[in-house]
C-alpha cells in the first residue's frame, strides 16, 4: 500500500512534468533548440500567481493562475522574439550560451524581486480525501485535472484544427513548411504561447505542492528533459509518458534511496537515455557510433 | 586493393543498398554513376566508415573494414572527399593541408612537451609537402588567405589537395567536379591523370558523363540500390539496362 | 595591501578555471556545462587530503589527477554525444556532483562543509600568508598559461580545431574524434581541478554551495567575454569580470539594499552573456584575424 500511495504521488507528480515536458519537446521539434531559459518560464509561473496572491493584490490563488500564466507566456514571447529569433541563424552554441545567459538573467531576476529562500503560497491546510491508507489531497486532484485539460486540449488541436496539422508540419521540416504556405510565424508563436502556457501552469501547481525557490526552474528543466528524452526529442506523446515516468521513478525511488538524492534520478535517466536510447524508448536508434 | 562483398543497407523501410558486390582488383580509375537516389553515395559511405552496412564485407587490401570507424578506414590509406565541399573556412589555405597531414606526432599531449624537436620537424616536413602541393594545384599565391575566401572550383582543388597530403592508396571522390567550370575541370582531370600515373587509384561517383568515358577505364552503374552493369564506358552507354534506369526515371517523372 | 592581494588570487583563480574551459569549449568545441563539478572534485579532494596529514603541494596534485580521472569517466560517457545533448548532459553531471556533495556527510560534511583547509607550508614551517600564497598561485597560472599556450599552438590543438568545426573532415582524415575530445576533457578536468584545489586552500571553508551552477556560468562568462578559442581570451575574461565584481563592492549601496547586490549583479552577467551572443560571439579577443590568415 505504502507503494501505490508512492505511485500515485508519483503519476500526480509526473502528470506536471508533463506538461513542462511537452513544452520543451515542442519547441525543440520546431526550433531544434533546447531552450535552457525554459525551466525559468515554470518559475516565473510560480512566482507571478506568488505577486498577484500576495498583499498588496492579494488575489486568491485561483484568480491568480490566469495573469501569472499570461505574464509568462509575454516572457516566453519575448523570449522568441527578443533573443531566439535573431540568433535561429547563428551557429549553435551562441544559440545555447544565450538560452543559458537568459535562464541566469530571470532567475536572478526572480532572486532579486522574491530573495532566495523558499517560499509557498498562503493557503492554510489542504484537505484530501482518503481511500484506506490512501491520501489524495485536493490540491493533487488538481493537478491531475489541469493536466488532463490541458493535454486533452492539445491532443484536440493537434488532431482536429489546421494549426495543429500546421505545426506537425513545421516540426517535421520548417523550411518546406514555409515554401508549402503554412503560416510560420502564426505557428512559431502558437509553439512558444503553448510552451509558455503549460510550463507555468504546470510551475504553479507543483509550487503549490512543494514550495518556490529560484533554483526551480533548473531542476525542473532537467526533469522534463529527462522526460523529453525518454519519449524521443520532437514527440510530444512521448514527453507525456516520459514525464509520468520521470514522476513514478522519483517517488518510488524513496522507498530505496535517501530523500536527498530524488532529484538524481532524473539525471540518472539523462545521462542513461542519452547513452542508451537517445531517439527515445519507443525508437530504434541506438547510442551514436 | 577494394572489394566489396554483398552490402545491404536499409533505412527503416527504405532500400538504400541491396546486395552489391564489386572488386576493383588493379582499376586505376573507375567510376560510379547512376541516377539520383540510387545509392552511390551510401556506398560511399559505408564503405568509407561513415555508415555500418547492415551485412556485407568490404575489404581494403584484403583486410575486412566494415566494421572500422572512418578515421581507422582513413589511416589504412582510403582517403575520401564529400559532396558538398568541406574546406575549414576559418583556417588558411595552408593550415587546411596542414590540419590533414597523417600521423601527426604532435596530436598526442605528452611529445608536444617532451619530444618538441621531432615535432618540429614533422611540422617542417609537412609544410615543405603543403607548399609542392600547393603549387601542383596553382594555388600557392592563395596559400596564407584563410578559406572562406576561396572560390567553388578553388576548394574543390583544394579539398584535392588535403587527399594528396595523406598519400593515399586509394582515392573516393564523391562527385568532384559539380558545379566546376570547363577550365577547373580540365585541371582537375589532368591532376588526377598525373597521380594515376604516380600509383594513386580513383574511384569516383560522377554525373558527368563525357568525363567519365574520358577518365575511367570501368564504369559502375547503380540503380534503386543494385548494381546494374560492370563494364567499359561505351558499353554502359549502349546497355539496356542503363538507359532504362536513367530513361526510366525520366518517364516516371513526367 | 591584503585587499589588492584577495583580488589578485580570485582573478588568477578563475583565470586558471577558465582557461580550463576555453580548452574544452573555445577549442574542441565542447560545451561542458558542468565544468563547476571538476573544481569541486578538486577542492575537495585536495582539502580533505591536506586535512589527513598530506603536504599541500601533494594534495594538490593528488586533487588534478582525481579530477582528470573523473574527466576521463565523464568523457568516455557522454562523449558521443553533440551540441545541445552533450551540454545538458554536463550540465545533469554537474548537478549530479553537487547532490553528491550535500549527500555523502560521511566523506563532504555535508552542507556544513569543510572549515580549516590549511595553507601550504613555506620553507620554515609556517603556512603561507596571503602574500607568499598569492605567488604560489601566481606561479601556478604562469605555468598553466605556457602549458596550454603550447598546446593550443600544437598540432594537437590544430586537431582540436578541426573537430570543433567539422567533424566528419576529422574523421575524413584520420583524427579518432573520441581520442581527442577526451584527452582534450582529461586535461581541461584535471586544469579545474587544480583552480579547485587552490581556491579551497585559499578560502580555507569550503561546502557544497559553493560549487554550483552559478560558478559554471561565471567562467563562461569569462572566456565568452574575453574570447573563447583564443590562449589569451580567458585571461582577459577572468579579470573583467573580477573587475565588475570588485567595482559594485565599491558602490555606495545602503546596508539594507546588500541583499539585492548579488542578484543583480547575476542579471548584468545573464545579461551580458545574451548581448554578447546578439551582438559579438567572438568576443573581445576575436579567434580569428578576418584581414589575415588565422
Amino acid at each position: 500500500m505504502y507503494f501505490l500511495q508512492l505511485a500515485i504521488n508519483g503519476i500526480i507528480a509526473g502528470s506536471m512534468y508533463a506538461l513542462f515536458a511537452v513544452g520543451l519537446t515542442m519547441v525543440y521539434g520546431v526550433f531544434r533548440f533546447i531552450n535552457f531559459a525554459h525551466g525559468e518560464l515554470i518559475a516565473l509561473g510560480a512566482y507571478a500567481a506568488l505577486l498577484f496572491a500576495s498583499p498588496p493584490l492579494s488575489v486568491p490563488l485561483v484568480w491568480a493562475i490566469a495573469p501569472a500564466v499570461a505574464c509568462t507566456v509575454c516572457a516566453g514571447l519575448l523570449q522568441h522574439r527578443l533573443v531566439f529569433q535573431p540568433l535561429r541563424h547563428g551557429s549553435r552554441i551562441s544559440l545555447l550560451i544565450a538560452s543559458i545567459g537568459l535562464s541566469y538573467l530571470l532567475r536572478n531576476a526572480i532572486q532579486f524581486g522574491f530573495g532566495s529562500d523558499l517560499l509557498s503560497y498562503d493557503l492554510g491546510l489542504i484537505t484530501g480525501y482518503e481511500w484506506g491508507p490512501i491520501i489524495i489531497t485536493r490540491m493533487q486532484l488538481a493537478m491531475l485535472a489541469t493536466a488532463v485539460v490541458f493535454l486533452s486540449f492539445l491532443y484536440w488541436l493537434f488532431t482536429r484544427t489546421m494549426l495543429g496539422k500546421a505545426l506537425r508540419a513545421v516540426a517535421d521540416n520548417m523550411e518546406l513548411a514555409g515554401i508549402m504556405g503554412i503560416p510560420l510565424r502564426r505557428v512559431n508563436l502558437t509553439v512558444w504561447i503553448l510552451a509558455s502556457a503549460f510550463a507555468a501552469a504546470g510551475g504553479i501547481l507543483l509550487a503549490v505542492d512543494t514550495s518556490l525557490e529560484p533554483m526551480m526552474g533548473v531542476i525542473n528543466l532537467l526533469k522534463a528533459f529527462a522526460a523529453v528524452l525518454l519519449g524521443g526529442p520532437g514527440n510530444v506523446w512521448g514527453a507525456l509518458i516520459g514525464g509520468v515516468l520521470i514522476g513514478l521513478a522519483e517517488n518510488l525511488s524513496v522507498a530505496i534511496l535517501s530523500p536527498g538524492y530524488k532529484d538524481f534520478i532524473a539525471f540518472a535517466v539523462i545521462l542513461i537515455m542519452l547513452l542508451v536510447r537517445p531517439g527515445g524508448i519507443f525508437s530504434s536508434q541506438e547510442g551514436m557510433r | 586493393m577494394l572489394k566489396v562483398e554483398n552490402v545491404n543497407k536499409s533505412f527503416g523501410g527504405l532500400t538504400a543498398v541491396a546486395g552489391v558486390s564489386l572488386d576493383l582488383a588493379d582499376n586505376q580509375v573507375t567510376g560510379l554513376v547512376g541516377p539520383n537516389g540510387s545509392g552511390k553515395s551510401t556506398l560511399f559511405h559505408i564503405i568509407t566508415g561513415f555508415y555500418r552496412a547492415d551485412s556485407g564485407w568490404v575489404l581494403f587490401r584484403d583486410k575486412p573494414i566494415q566494421d572500422l570507424p572512418p578515421a581507422a578506414i582513413s589511416r589504412l590509406g582510403l582517403i575520401r572527399t564529400f559532396q558538398q565541399t568541406r574546406v575549414l573556412p576559418f583556417l588558411s589555405v595552408r593550415d587546411n593541408l596542414l590540419a590533414v597531414a597523417p600521423d601527426q606526432l604532435g596530436e598526442n599531449i605528452l611529445p608536444v612537451f617532451f619530444r618538441p624537436r621531432a615535432i618540429g620537424r614533422q611540422e617542417r616536413d609537412n609544410r615543405r609537402r603543403a607548399g609542392e602541393v600547393l603549387q601542383l594545384m596553382k594555388l600557392d599565391h592563395l596559400a596564407d588567405r584563410p578559406a572562406e575566401e576561396l572560390s567553388y572550383g578553388q576548394e574543390r582543388l583544394l579539398e584535392l589537395g588535403r587527399v594528396l597530403m595523406c598519400r593515399p592508396k586509394l582515392v573516393l571522390l564523391d562527385e568532384p567536379t559539380s558545379g566546376v567550370n570547363p577550365t577547373l575541370i580540365r585541371q582537375i582531370v589532368q591532376l588526377i591523370r598525373k597521380l594515376q600515373v604516380e600509383g594513386m587509384r580513383f574511384f569516383l561517383v560522377e554525373h558527368n558523363m563525357p568525363l567519365v568515358a574520358e577518365l575511367c577505364e570501368r564504369v559502375l552503374v547503380m540503380d534503386a540500390g543494385r548494381l546494374i552493369f560492370d563494364g567499359a564506358p561505351e558499353a554502359a552507354q549502349r546497355d539496356p539496362a542503363v538507359i532504362e534506369a536513367y530513361l526510366g526515371k525520366n518517364r516516371e517523372a513526367s | 595591501m591584503d585587499y589588492l592581494l584577495h583580488i589578485v588570487i580570485s582573478t588568477l583563480i578563475y583565470a586558471i578555471f577558465a582557461m580550463s574551459l576555453n580548452l574544452e569549449l573555445g577549442y574542441a568545441g565542447l560545451y561542458n556545462f558542468g565544468h563547476i563539478a571538476f573544481f569541486g572534485i578538486g577542492a575537495y579532494t585536495s582539502a580533505l587530503l591536506a586535512l589527513a596529514g598530506l603536504p599541500v603541494a601533494a594534495a594538490m596534485a593528488a586533487a588534478m589527477a582525481v579530477a582528470g580521472v573523473a574527466g576521463a569517466g565523464l568523457a568516455f560517457t557522454v562523449l558521443r554525444l553533440t551540441g545541445d545533448y552533450f551540454g545538458i548532459a554536463t550540465l545533469a553531471f554537474g548537478e549530479m556532483m553537487r547532490l553528491l556533495f550535500i549527500n555523502e556527510r560521511w566523506l563532504t560534511k555535508g552542507p556544513m562543509g569543510i572549515p580549516g583547509i590549511p595553507r601550504p607550508a613555506l620553507p620554515g614551517e609556517a603556512p603561507a600568508d596571503l602574500l607568499h600564497y598569492m605567488l604560489f598561485t601566481l606561479a601556478a597560472t604562469v605555468l598553466v598559461f605556457l602549458a596550454l599556450y603550447r598546446l593550443e599552438a600544437s598540432p594537437f590543438g590544430r586537431a582540436l580545431k578541426v573537430v570543433r568545426e567539422d567533424e566528419y573532415v576529422a574523421q575524413a582524415f584520420g583524427k579518432s574524434l573520441l581520442s581527442l575530445k577526451v584527452r582534450c576533457v582529461v586535461v581541461g578536468s584535471a586544469i579545474a581541478g587544480l583552480a579547485g584545489a587552490l581556491w579551497a586552500h585559499y578560502v580555507t571553508y569550503i561546502s557544497p554551495n559553493d560549487f554550483t551552477l552559478q560558478g559554471t556560468i561565471i567562467v563562461l562568462l569569462c572566456v565568452v567575454l574575453g574570447g573563447k578559442g583564443s590562449p589569451g581570451g580567458p585571461l582577459l575574461g577572468a579579470c573583467l569580470v573580477v573587475l565588475f565584481q570588485e567595482c559594485l563592492r565599491f558602490l555606495p549601496i545602503p546596508g539594507d539594499l546588500g541583499r539585492y547586490v548579488a542578484p543583480l549583479q547575476g542579471m548584468l552577467f545573464g545579461l551580458i552573456l545574451v548581448l554578447l551572443m546578439l551582438k559579438r560571439p567572438a568576443g573581445l579577443i576575436a579567434e580569428f584575424r578576418r584581414k589575415q590568415g588565422a
